[in-house]
């Protein structure tokens, strides 16, 4: 407790520092702490933002070249640990070493002159479906089920030298701070919420130094369970995430995904000189076109049916699109409400006003809805499983909630059933209390845990069954 | 704030599916490791350097053939047989026989052959210990050679390993299932005959930047012969062979402890403990549980307990000796047949015989285990 009421005092000081250089320009901690509905949304209408303009193709030269998280491994252990890169894991469009490297790898030489392999925004935000890597598509198959810390020792033992052994140290201590943090129990699961916290934890938002203990009370060590959204949604969503916690400029919000290794202020400056072409890339990326054949005549039947029961929520499709960037109240979309709740209940407020000191204070604001925010429905087929949580492994499901299974996991094979919209999936008889090991427990979506409710958003219900094949068949065409 | 652009740390992902799926052998550290993170390198670790630049990592799919890859794999720049033997002598005392070979390779697969057959090819580092608990005496000796017919190295029409006067005999076909080491320190020599009982356990190459294959079992009968007597042993064995991009010790951060161990129910263990030199950051545990039908079974930091329970204080440095294992319903305790096992090899080591005694569930286990500490030394 004696922590935080330090943390109180130093934001009192820093608001009176605030009004001194606020003619100075750039990115300023001011004072919000008199507003407490600073750090809360009401649900209902996301009031649209204006974004810093940015260059598409910049964007996507900078997301596969850049080293936005500056640690890693050093190249050497990397080449001697790795396996060959298989080649549908490369990407066009990468430079040097890069063009080398598997997609969600980044390589690039330290001030030491060691060459660091690290991984970049892709690992979670790319996934393969058939032969083809999909840029921006949530990894269905991302693994944070293991002890990060394990596998920095294992690398560890092929570390050589004074100068690489400075390198994978910088990365083993940022990796030893979080990794308490950031293990999940279900493979597809990201922990990136937790994750930015903990980074928080050890981070002073003034000058971004990071300490070995934590400044502020760290999160709970369990992340809530979470699946990634695809990255083609956010040229329609005025807020970034599921709460719609990301209010202002989305560029410098995801500029705290460099909080892993950025030591100061100053390397976050030189990432935010980019950050408006990632996010005008971002914006720019269209959804896969659905890959099998679609039923035209069974679309134009589900087109009214969606448009008379789905579009308040969702939007409309086709020449005249709209959305309308709604937030539901967890009491009326009544899908599993954990995350929203431990986002709104105070419980990691201190986090909320962390991003307000931060340099990007001022720009950018952290403030959840107690609720979920009905996404587009762009792509809609390939970005299964759904709800926020994962919890539904295919769209039949999820427009008839009878259909949702209660445990069950991903075939062996990662294949992609387009005409099923999900990926192939086992249903199981019983949950995680009956694996045998822990690797067959990391496989099992458990709906009956914490988290992992599968209930909810059971508007299709109503439906007949012939308007749900119809509406099905239409889904497939956005 | 969340989710996808804070995907960062996934630093674990993509390797992850390289480093974790390690089976038994999870990186090895069977060499003896300097103390300090950034220590001047043991030329062990010097000549791997070299290595390292002429050799490739392995590639391409690879099937498990015995008794040809007993032998040396020269298209790996490192390789290492290693004997852990637990015995009793007549009267039912522990005897310990720990046999190893490491070998480096200095000349890659696309090197142009040797101008002369003195050209050093690979160097061989090799050790013996024996520990005898009925007079609490303790022998080793290290010995380095290069490789050359007769001298070291795996002649392969005789199935034999050998490093000057000791081998390791793998008689092809006729015999297959006898194995043979013969070593002798100072005027004292040990011969086991070795017979497998379990099936190898196979490196998972794919997923690490070696191969190799464990025999967890064998039985072994054999005698410690000394001028004033000769006593026959008895009791169990455990082999691991390992080739390609193997953790060379000497100037990494992190170092590993390793034990192995033989319980009287059929069923074995190797863990690993790894942790960073300088003293930060949390160690790690990887474990492996073998039981009697041979079915392996994988623990990690989250499934297995490991704690240090007493260090002794050697002359090279202090050592953690006493360990307390928890994996599912096992738990044992490890404690060393005596404290004095350190070695003064090329760099300091503890590597010695322990007991090791506890349940299964509500059933009693004990057997006998070997115990390998690095990196505690000056």
């Amino acid at each position: 407790m004696k922590k935080r009421i330090v943390i109180g005092g130093t934001v009192v000081t820093l608001a009176v520092v605030g009004l001194a250089v606020a003619w100075l320009g750039g990115f300023l901690p001011s004072q919000f702490g008199a507003d407490p509905q600073r750090h809360r949304s009401p649900t209902g209408e996301v009031p649209a933002t204006e974004q810093r303009p940015g260059d598409p193709e910049a964007g996507y030269h900078a997301l596969v070249n850049e080293p936005y998280v500056s640690c890693g491994m050093p190249q050497e252990a990397w080449s001697r640990l790795a396996p060959e890169t298989d080649s549908s894991d490369l990407l066009p469009g990468r430079e040097g070493r890069n063009a080398e490297l598997p997609y969600s790898l980044t390589a690039h030489v330290n001030a030491d002159g060691i060459e660091i392999i690290s991984n970049n925004c892709l690992v979670c935000h790319a996934a393969p479906i058939g032969d083809e890597v999909v840029v921006g598509l949530g990894n269905p198959f991302a693994d944070f089920t293991v002890d990060a810390r394990s596998l920095v020792n294992q690398v560890g033992r092929y570390v050589r030298g004074p100068a690489q052994t400075a390198a994978w140290q910088h990365w083993a201590d940022r990796i030893e701070g979080i990794a308490p943090y950031i293990q999940t129990d279900t493979i597809g699961m990201n922990p990136a919420t937790n994750l930015s916290w903990a980074l928080m934890a050890h981070r002073d938002p003034d000058t971004m130094a990071w300490s070995d203990t934590p400044l502020l009370e760290p999160p709970p060590e369990t992340p809530v369970p979470l699946r990634t959204p695809p990255w083609w949604w956010m040229s329609k969503k005025n807020a970034m995430f599921y709460t719609t916690i990301g209010r202002g400029d989305h560029s410098r919000y995801m500029l705290f995904a460099s909080l892993l290794c950025a030591d100061t202020v100053e390397e976050l400056d030189e990432i935010d000189a980019y950050a408006p072409d990632i996010r005008a890339y971002l914006e720019s990326l269209s959804p896969p076109a659905f890959p099998g054949e679609i039923d035209e005549a069974l679309a134009a039947e589900g087109r009214p049916v969606f448009e008379a029961n789905c579009a308040s929520c969702h939007g409309t499709y086709g020449e005249a699109p709209s959305y309308p960037n709604r937030v539901i109240p967890l009491d009326k979309i009544g899908t599993d409400p954990l995350y929203a709740a431990t986002m709104t209940d105070g419980s990691l407020d201190r986090f909320y006003k962390w991003v307000d000191r931060s340099p990007h204070g001022g720009t950018v604001r952290a403030a959840p809805a107690e609720g979920y925010i009905a996404p587009p429905l762009d792509g809609i087929w390939a970005v299964a499983p759904y709800l926020h949580n994962g919890s539904v492994p295919s769209l039949a499901a999820l427009l008839d909630s009878r259909l949702r299974p209660r445990y069950w996991r991903h075939a062996e094979t990662r294949e992609h059933d387009a005409e099923a919209m999900g990926w192939r999936h086992e249903v199981l008889e019983s949950g995680k209390d009956a694996a045998a090991d822990s690797a067959e427990r990391v496989n099992i979506y458990d709906t009956t845990l914490p988290g992992y409710d599968n209930g909810g958003h059971d508007f299709g219900d109503d439906l007949s069954e012939q308007e749900r094949r119809a509406v099905l068949e239409y889904l497939k065409s956005l | 704030m969340t989710r996808r652009s804070w995907s960062v740390v996934a630093v674990v992902t993509a390797i992850a599916a390289i480093a974790i799926s390690y089976f038994l052998a999870a990186p090895q550290s069977t060499e003896p490791t300097p103390s300090a993170p950034l220590q001047e390198s043991d030329w062990v670790s010097a000549a791997a350097d070299i290595a390292v630049e002429e050799f490739d990592r392995l590639a391409g799919p690879w099937e498990l053939t015995l008794p040809a890859d007993h032998g040396v794999h020269a298209e790996a720049s490192t390789e290492l047989w290693q004997v852990s033997a637990h015995l009793a002598d007549e009267d039912g005392q522990p005897v310990g026989v720990q046999f190893l070979l490491f070998r480096i390779g200095l000349a890659g697969p696309d090197a142009p052959p040797p101008t002369s057959p003195w050209e050093a090819r690979e160097l061989y580092r090799g050790h013996v210990v024996l520990v005898e608990a009925a007079d609490e005496t303790i022998v080793a000796e290290e010995r380095f050679a290069r490789g050359m017919a007769g001298l070291a190295g795996f002649e392969e029409n005789l199935g034999e390993l050998r490093i000057e006067n000791w081998s390791l005999d793998f008689p092809d076909r006729a015999d297959a299932d006898q194995w043979t080491l013969n070593t002798d320190i100072g005027d004292i020599r040990v011969e086991l005959n070795l017979t497998p009982e379990k099936e190898p356990l196979r490196v998972d190459g794919d997923a690490l930047p070696f191969r190799g294959y464990a025999f967890s079992r064998l039985r072994a009968e054999g005698s410690v012969e000394k001028k004033e007597y000769r006593r026959s042993v008895s009791g169990t064995v455990w082999f691991e062979h390992l080739w390609g991009e193997l953790p060379i010790p000497g100037g990494t951060p992190v170092a590993s402890d390793r034990l192995q161990v033989q319980l009287d129910d059929g069923s074995e263990l190797s863990v690993f403990r790894s942790r960073r030199l300088d003293g930060t950051g949390t160690p790690t545990v990887e474990a492996l549980l073998i039981d009697a039908e041979g079915t392996a079974v994988a623990y990690d930091d989250d499934t297995a307990q490991l704690e240090l329970s007493r260090r002794w204080q050697g002359a090279q440095a202090t050592w953690p000796v006493d360990w307390q294992l928890r994996l599912g319903d096992l738990q044992l305790t490890i404690t060393p047949v005596m404290d004095a096992q350190e070695h003064d090899f090329m760099v300091s080591v503890w590597s010695g015989l322990v007991r090791a005694q506890g349940e299964r569930g509500d059933r009693p286990v004990s057997g006998l285990g070997t115990l390998q500490l690095t990196g505690y030394g000056n």
